[in-house]
């Protein structure tokens, strides 16, 4: 397969520029300097590189909507936030390969025409932050950044910004917000950050992966970047696998891969003993796949999404025959009640009430209705938000239960008796509310789902 | 132009226009907590959700600029819409306590309307909720404002007013999520001299006035449509009142004098303009009360002479805050009985700064809402000032005079032409004064005649811009007090023996007619804003010694 | 009130010369401000808010959206363990009651000697470690019963 992100990430010492530039690095910078902005970003263009930061969206037309004026600066905003629960995969590029991400970073920027650019990163990366920080010290010192790129006259700054601790601060308008000193509430669109983004001026987010695929593509050329892959997917994907899975880690993979064929090679299988019951292939915030359901979906946007999910940021999370589906969606929507930065009225009401309803659920106070009542706030929620962490927090509720129904039914109390008070059993009102042993009793006893494929 | 069509409704609109004003201008009711239209647009309550043709998802029609063609339906037409806006509503209620019998805002409260819509509201809600996120209730932010946080539904409109049209930025939300909760640092008492706003742009309980708290329940209140007379800006306001006692000013929208706002001192002008001080019958030097017949009387006899002219020479001096039909009868009065007169309204020093600003908003530093009223006027066709009548007196050359005088409704109590005015008064022995209250500086009048106060009489003031204004009458005056007019009426009469009309819109129609500047207004279509606007904002200066700026 | 050192005087200074806002400065500031303090609270908000130009209920919003700006001061050093549901599916419920009630504290909590901060987190981006957590900004895991006593002891000492 081909390697375009992984290339060094092996490579000891790669944090070193001399060391780097050995393997390559910013060649690819260099190639972009000597052409024209305009025809960089066709180039970008014509690879069909898509946005790894989740949403996919075509890398080279969305630089292409800046136009700068001489009193508009242009910002480029490189999103290291990687808070999607399960992503770990910019974290990796960040800490083995830093001057790939700046030679990324560097090329985006000289691109749309910004001379200031910004590495947002995670609060929880901090100890990243020092490894980027040398790696632009080393490359400012050699003449790659500054005031003249590598000698062509075009200048750059790079600073690192590290946030402190909000999921949000990854959406991009979020990340705007939290770079200018305010609470991370994203922002209504129109206006798109690329007519007023960063201190309303134009200004690109870029995902850390994504800018790293630009080093190649300007050393290799769009077609051949273009042929990696398949169709409207183009080029590779960093896959962070975790979770119930023999070998975590996080791969490179062609897009087009066989998503059980991964699991089961690049990720060793399943724990002994143990088979496939369910995996979320890109983070939290897209529909679960059950085993069966995955069986057929390859490593792609096209495939992930016929079969109703995304490909996402590729943070894959595998469940094994042991996992609990209940327990695990109300974590997962814990997370979006604590994250939602509450701001809008659906998300901020919608979230905790999702959460608290599964935890009434678990807690064995559920009410017969609660999984429809689950489904339908969902459904109020979805396409009425400002930012996406609305939508993301319905996807996983609304999958889990219609995947893994009968395992949330068992929690559920039963349907009122509709017979008469007189004609019924036993001795004194019957309990409308199930107690905790219960529901205890309902969770280790082994509950019919959908059937665990094998691998 | 683009050109947009809401529930069926065509309207043309400028670029950039939102979907929300293109509805709002074609009446067409969209449901919204967090769109203001003084404030920018931040597109977070989701109230105003509308569905437009071809888009695959509904949007919020406060931030959605409008591009040719579209057609919008809204939650009156559309069930998806209402669909969604009752989710939103839902969402709301989730958390919101239910405070409804004892919360203010009732009878005011957005929720509770949208609540009750026919079209979008929440009949029956599968949301039976246990716990409610709690939080902090009946802050006191200050003596203006009271803050219920439980209440709030985080539309932060309050949050950009403080921050961004006020500027002090006192108010702001902490946490995130269901947590998130309104708070002033420390519970600090704001000092936002605009904190009245707050109630009145707060769309439910959360925030609402101390000084109205529990007062009155709204629907008791009638509403008159007036102007603040509390400084030269002339805020556009709203008198509610009740059984002839006035309740509170609320500010109304006029984009081209005061946006949506007042400041908090003209919020509470009607206080001291319905003080306990008033003067409510006429009154001898001595302490007398008399009747109004013996009040003109009385009046007669101090400005009359029996030299050949049947008058004395006269200075008369009217406040910049008398409506500008009590300044034509004024002025009729003065130039038609006394041959030998000096006119003037320039009382205190304030009014050089007639255009001069207080702050970044809307306070200025004259207190006069009329000053270019009078200006227009011709009160003070010579140079001079009340510094040059006072020295003029204490040489002994001393005149009859005439003061009609309204003491400021903001700012301190005693004025600081108050001192000037008493010894004024100490040096006539012939003096007639029109007020409106009784005032320790004024004690040493001859005789005092009571007038309306603002409010409680109709009339025009002229703004710091020229914007010329209509002042409404919510109240009747205390006691046997009468609209100036009417007392200048009854004085013209006396001495010219010719009664003037008295109803507002016959003085208006004089002042179109003999005024350069109003040419062409008409009374029923103010408030107006004048072709050119004389003087330039900043400072004025008029004679030539005149009245300099600070 | 407790002045603020030279030293994150002068950080503050540097991140508020980076762009013409001031404003831009907050988030820096914050950080250093906790890092120095080990907490944000009214004290640091109103010397915050003087040196920005900003008013403190605006530095007050800003540093209670984030979960690693606190209110009350933490321990000398904060153990953070992931609840994120990879670390979850890989057993750190367990793991964390037992790390909590071994220094019986809850969520959020700090040693009685005042010592060490133990908090529950969201997935912190190193989930093939699972289950892991942070020991101030360096990364741990993957964590066991044992390799956590150990963590523990190595701190008391
Ligand atoms: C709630 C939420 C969280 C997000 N978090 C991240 C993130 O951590 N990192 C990231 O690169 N993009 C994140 N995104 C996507 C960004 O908004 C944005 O689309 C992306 O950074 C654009 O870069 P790309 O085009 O290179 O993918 C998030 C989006 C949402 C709605
Ligand atoms: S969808 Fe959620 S996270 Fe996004 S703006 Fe609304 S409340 Fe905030
Ligand atoms: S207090 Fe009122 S105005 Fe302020 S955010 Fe809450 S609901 Fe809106
Ligand atoms: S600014 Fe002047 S006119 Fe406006 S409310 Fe205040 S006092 Fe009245
Ligand atoms: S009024 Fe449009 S979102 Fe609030
Ligand atoms: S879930 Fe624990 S680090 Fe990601």
């Amino acid at each position: 397969m081909t390697r375009i992100l992984t290339r060094h990430t092996d490579q000891p010492d790669q944090v070193q520029l001399d060391v780097a530039r050995r393997g390559g690095a910013y060649q690819g910078f260099e190639a972009a300097l000597s052409r024209s902005r305009q025809e960089v970003i066709q180039e970008v263009e014509a690879s069909g590189l898509r946005g790894r930061g989740g949403a996919g969206f075509p890398t080279g037309r969305k630089w292409s909507f800046i136009h700068p004026a001489p009193d508009r600066p242009v910002y480029l905003l490189c999103n290291a936030d990687e808070s999607e629960p399960g992503t770990f995969k910019d974290h990796y590029l960040l800490k083995r390969d830093p001057h790939l991400v700046l030679e990324g970073i560097a090329i985006a920027a000289y691109a749309i025409g910004a001379h200031k650019a910004y590495l947002y990163l995670r609060g929880e990366y901090a100890s990243l932050a020092m490894v980027m920080a040398g790696a632009i010290e080393q490359a400012k010192a050699a003449g790659i950044l500054g005031d003249s790129c590598l000698g062509s006259g075009y200048g750059l700054r790079v600073s690192i910004q590290l946030g402190a601790g909000a999921y949000i601060c990854g959406e991009e308008t979020g990340l705007i917000q939290s770079l200018e000193g305010r609470r991370a509430y994203p922002r209504v669109r129109p206006p798109f950050p690329a007519s007023a983004g960063f201190l309303d001026q134009p200004t690109v987010v870029n995902n850390v992966e994504t800018l790293a695929n630009l080093p190649w593509i300007m050393t290799e050329g769009a077609d051949r970047y273009a042929g990696v892959g398949t169709g409207r997917s183009a080029g590779t994907k960093l896959v962070s696998l975790s979770g119930q899975v023999s070998r975590p880690g996080v791969y490179e993979v062609t897009m087009g891969r066989p998503l059980l064929q991964f699991l089961n090679e690049e990720g060793g299988g399943m724990p002994p003993g143990r088979q496939l019951k369910a995996v979320i292939p890109g983070g939290t915030s897209v529909p679960i796949l059950s085993a069966d359901e995955a069986a057929g979906v390859t490593i792609d946007y096209e495939s992930m999404q016929a079969a109703g999910t995304m490909l996402g940021s590729g943070g894959m999370i595998a469940f094994d025959d042991t996992a609990q589906m209940p327990p695990a969606l109300l974590r997962i929507a814990e997370f979006y009640a604590h994250e939602s930065c509450g701001e809008c009225t659906p998300c901020r009401e919608g979230t905790g009430w999702m959460a608290w309803v599964l935890k009434r659920l678990l807690a064995g106070e559920g009410r017969v209705n609660d999984l429809d009542l689950l489904l339908r706030t969902g459904d109020n929620m979805e396409g009425r938000t400002i930012c996406g962490l609305g939508d993301a927090a319905v996807q996983p509720v609304q999958s889990f239960i219609r995947k893994f129904r009968p395992e949330f039914e068992a929690l559920l109390p039963p349907a009122p008796d509709p017979s008469p008070p007189w004609q019924r059993h036993g001795h004194g009102p019957r309990s409308a509310r199930m107690g905790p042993p219960a529901v205890e009793a309902a969770l280790s006893e082994p509950v019919e789902g959908p059937p665990t494929a094998s691998l | 132009m683009p050109l947009v069509t809401v529930d069926g409704q065509q309207i043309e609109v400028e670029p950039g226009a939102t979907i929300i004003q293109a509805a709002d201008r074609l009446g067409v009711e969209i449901p919204r907590f967090c769109y203001h239209p003084d404030l920018r647009p931040e597109g977070n309550c989701r109230m105003c959700l509308v569905q437009v043709e071809g888009f695959a998802r509904l949007v919020v029609a406060c931030a959605t600029p409008v591009t040719d063609g579209m057609v919008v339906s809204s939650p009156h037409t559309s069930a998806e819409t209402a669909e969604a806006v009752q989710g939103v509503l839902e969402f709301l209620l989730i958390n919101h306590p239910l405070d409804c019998p004892i919360c203010d805002q009732a009878g005011e409260c957005s929720l509770q309307d949208f609540y009750m819509h026919p079209d979008y509201g929440l009949h029956t809600s599968q949301v039976d909720v246990v716990e409610k996120v709690r939080k902090r209730k009946r802050i006191e932010l200050g003596p203006r404002i009271v803050l219920d946080s439980e209440r709030c539904v985080m539309c932060s409109r309050c949050v950009r007013f403080s921050a961004d049209i006020s500027g002090l930025a006192e108010l702001q939300f902490i946490h995130r999520g269901n947590r998130v909760e309104l708070i002033a640092f420390e519970d600090r008492a704001l000092e936002d001299p605009y904190a009245g706003n707050l109630a009145d742009l707060c769309p439910v309980g959360a925030l609402t006035s101390r000084d109205f708290r529990f007062r009155r329940r709204v629907w008791h209140l009638a509403h008159t449509d007036s102007v603040c007379a509390g400084c030269s800006t002339g805020c556009n306001l709203r008198i509610d009142h009740a059984e002839n006692r006035i309740e509170r000013l609320v500010p109304r929208r006029n984009p081209a004098v005061n946006s949506s706002w007042i400041c908090d001192e003209g919020r509470l002008s009607y206080l001291r303009a319905n003080g306990p001080d008033r003067l409510s019958q006429p009154l001898l030097s001595g302490g007398e009360e008399v009747a109004w017949p013996d009040g003109i009387r009385h009046a007669q006899e101090l400005l009359a002479t029996d030299d050949a002219s049947g008058t004395r020479p006269l200075l008369a001096l009217a406040s910049a805050s008398a409506t500008n039909e009590s300044l034509l009868l004024f002025k009729h009065l003065v130039t038609r009985a006394f041959p030998h007169h000096r006119l003037d309204f320039r009382l205190s020093q304030e009014t050089d700064l007639v255009g001069a600003r207080q702050d970044h908003l809307l306070r200025r530093w004259d207190k006069h809402p009329n000053t270019m009223g009078a200006f227009y006027l011709g009160f003070s066709e010579q140079p001079g000032g009340l510094d040059d009548y006072l020295q003029a007196a204490e040489a002994g050359d001393c005149v009859a005079l005439v003061l009609l005088y309204y003491p400021p409704l903001v700012g301190d109590e005693l004025p600081p032409v108050a001192a000037a005015l008493a010894r004024l008064l100490e040096l006539c022995p012939h003096s007639v004064v029109l007020t409106t209250h009784r005032l320790p500086y004024l004690k040493g009048a001859s005789l005092s005649l009571p007038v309306a106060a603002w409010a409680e009489e109709e009339g025009t003031y002229t703004n710091y811009q020229g914007t010329v204004q209509h002042s409404a009458k919510a109240t009747e005056p205390p006691g046997a007090a009468r609209e100036a007019t009417a007392v200048l009426a009854d004085l013209l009469h006396t001495f010219t023996n010719h009664r003037p009309s008295t109803a507002p819109e016959v003085l208006f129609a004089e002042l179109e007619h003999t005024v350069a500047a109003y040419r062409g207004l008409d009374y029923q279509h103010l408030p107006s804003r004048l072709a050119s606007v004389y003087p330039p904002e900043g400072r004025m200066h008029y004679g030539e010694e005149g009245f300099s700026g600070r | 009130m407790r002045r603020l050192s030279d030293r994150a005087l002068a950080e503050i200074e540097t991140a508020r010369r980076e762009e013409d806002s001031a404003r831009h400065a907050l988030l820096t500031a914050l950080r250093v401000v906790q890092e120095e303090r080990r907490q944000v609270g009214p004290d640091e908000v109103v010397q915050i808010a003087a040196l920005l130009s900003l008013s403190p209920a605006t530095v007050e919003g800003v540093a209670r959206f984030y979960d690693q700006i606190s209110e009350e001061a933490t321990g000398r050093q904060v153990l953070s363990l992931c609840r994120g549901i990879s670390c979850q599916l890989c057993g750190a419920d367990p793991l964390a009651r037992e790390v909590l009630d071994n220094l019986g504290i809850e969520d959020g909590g700090r040693t009685q000697d005042g010592s060490l901060t133990v908090r529950l987190v969201e997935c912190i981006g190193n989930c093939d470690q699972a289950p892991t957590g942070m020991l101030d900004t360096a990364f741990v895991g993957p964590l066991t019963s044992t390799v956590l006593s150990e963590l523990l002891t190595r701190w008391r000492r």
